[in-house]
């Protein structure tokens, strides 16, 4: 991708969900390798902004441009790929699959090679320390190791932007440590924009990151604050 | 006892209980993952609906209970993937319709009531030529969805939303999966009747769901299960003269039990 390229582009967004007002009149803007970090009390719309975003939610006002394009267009549908989104449960009832086939899964839509997707897979799984556990259950895995599974997913499927729900949530401290050293090593590695909702602010690496901070249904911008 | 495969109807029973065993299953994934169990009963009730309209209009029943399931599945779907009703509304509304119409038309055009109760019953040994190409043509659907679109599948199963976002035509996906579980319902009921048919569709799917570590594994291990279930219930339902559909149910819950209980005490004493 190219550096300096406005990857998301949020212009006064509102979205409603069942007749309440869960984000008014929103605006954000981030570029080619820009990471970010979306914090805000709880309920306050940080996950309903990934999930617009995403496409999942349609807005009731404003639009959302994704690499230049409507996030609702037919242009997006067809290279939505670059978008990667990780929820905070990527699987949440038990379900035969294994951790090869959990990172596979990024690549399911894409029309490729056997070769190539398996090449593709077994790289994302090494990048992200998963690849000595490839062939077990996704479920035997613990909460950190099943995030760091979620980024083999986005990595195989080559998206330029990562949404990230809550990654760090529930996760011990060297767990959360692990997590973030695999987001730091593939940030610099591929230039991946990522946008993450998280509490944990303070195990990022210093002034890398960019917050936006939820308050009082405002969003409040700071550059390179430590994170 | 081999002799009676010689006997048309009997041959036409085996081979279709046989696809049945080996396809049915793979739909069964489908029900428990995606949660459609409400929608399975509400398809059986579709098919008694499909009996009642069959018997008072004299068309075919097999004919009628796909169409009716495949109009009741497709609407449901629009319906909640467009709304904010949840699914099991829908399903209970339209499961209470059904059986609502059919005891109405049963009730005006004066048919037996046992008549439509019978067609919940199903026999693999009514199956006519025709009923058998169509059921080996829609196994031979269900297969080949699942081969073609395996991965896609299998991300759809594993979660939707993140399935969408890496470019996979979830929607398609979704309504393939959900007329494929409406037509496998009508032909399960006409084979092995309401009370039996989740011991075709759904046992061998919850062995492999249970017994399998990786997703591959679990697709296989249920038709396999499907297989050995259909292929074993059908002879003892010929040694100890019972219906198939009895015996496929007995083979199926006698080893599912056992191997629910090995790995039971397995994982609690080693």
């Amino acid at each position: 991708m190219m550096p300096g390229k406005t990857i998301i582009n949020i212009e006064n967004l509102s979205v409603q969900r069942q007749g309440r007002v869960v984000l008014e009149n929103i605006s954000l803007s981030l570029k080619c390798g820009d990471t970010a970090l979306l914090t805000g009390p709880n309920g306050c719309g940080k996950t309903t902004l990934l999930r617009s975003i995403a496409g999942f939610l349609p807005a009731s006002e404003g639009r959302i441009t994704l690499f230049g394009k409507f996030n609702s267009s037919r242009e997006w549908k067809k290279q939505c790929h670059l978008l990667a989104y990780v929820p905070q449960e990527e699987l949440i009832s038990p379900f035969p699959v294994s951790v090869e086939e959990m990172a596979a899964m990024g690549t399911a839509g894409l029309k490729m090679s056997r070769a190539e997707r398996q090449k593709r897979t077994e790289q994302a799984l090494k990048d992200t320390g998963c690849w000595e556990m490839r062939q077990r259950s996704y479920f035997s895995l613990s909460g950190g190791e099943k995030r760091r599974v979620a980024l083999a997913r986005c990595l195989g499927q080559k998206a330029h932007l990562l949404l990230l729900d809550e990654p760090l949530s529930y996760l011990d401290t060297k767990a959360r440590k692990s997590f973030i050293a695999v987001l730091e090593d593939i940030r610099k590695q591929y230039n991946i924009t990522i946008l993450m909702v998280t509490h944990t602010e303070n195990e990022l690496e210093e002034g890398s990151w960019s917050r936006f901070h939820f308050k009082d249904g405002l969003i409040e911008h700071t550059q390179g604050v430590r994170l | 006892m081999m002799e009676l495969l010689t006997f048309p109807p009997v041959f036409r029973g085996f081979i279709s209980l046989m696809a049945a065993g080996i396809c049915f299953p793979l739909t069964g994934i489908f029900i428990l993952r995606l949660n459609l169990l409400n929608m399975r009963f509400m398809l059986m009730h579709g098919v008694m609906l499909a009996g009642a309209v069959a018997l008072s209009f004299s068309m075919d029943p097999l004919l009628t209970a796909m169409g009716i399931n495949l109009f009741l599945v497709l609407l449901i779907t629009i319906m909640s993937r467009n709304s904010s009703m949840p699914t099991g509304v829908l399903t209970t509304f339209f499961m209470v319709l059904s059986v609502g119409v059919a005891m109405t038309l049963i009730y005006r055009s004066k048919v037996p009531v046992q008549d439509t109760m019978g067609l919940l019953w199903g026999s693999i040994f009514a199956l006519t030529a025709r009923d058998n190409h169509l059921l080996l043509l829609f196994c031979a659907v269900i297969l080949l969805f699942v081969l073609i679109w395996y991965r896609q599948i299998g991300a759809v199963l594993i979660n939707p939303e993140t399935a969408r976002t890496s470019g996979v035509n979830e929607p398609f996906l979704f309504y393939a999966i959900m007329i494929l579980t409406g037509l496998t319902i009508a032909f399960a009921m006409r084979l092995v009747g309401a009370l039996l048919l989740d011991a075709l569709v759904l046992l061998p799917a919850m062995t492999a769901v249970y017994f399998s570590k990786s997703m591959k594994s679990m697709f296989l291990t249920a038709s396999v299960s499907g297989f050995i279930f259909s292929l074993s219930g059908f002879f003892l339902a010929l040694i100890f003269d019972i219906p198939v559909s009895s015996g496929v149910i007995l083979v199926g819950g006698v080893i599912f039990g056992l191997t629910f209980s090995v790995r039971f005490l397995y994982e609690k004493y080693k």
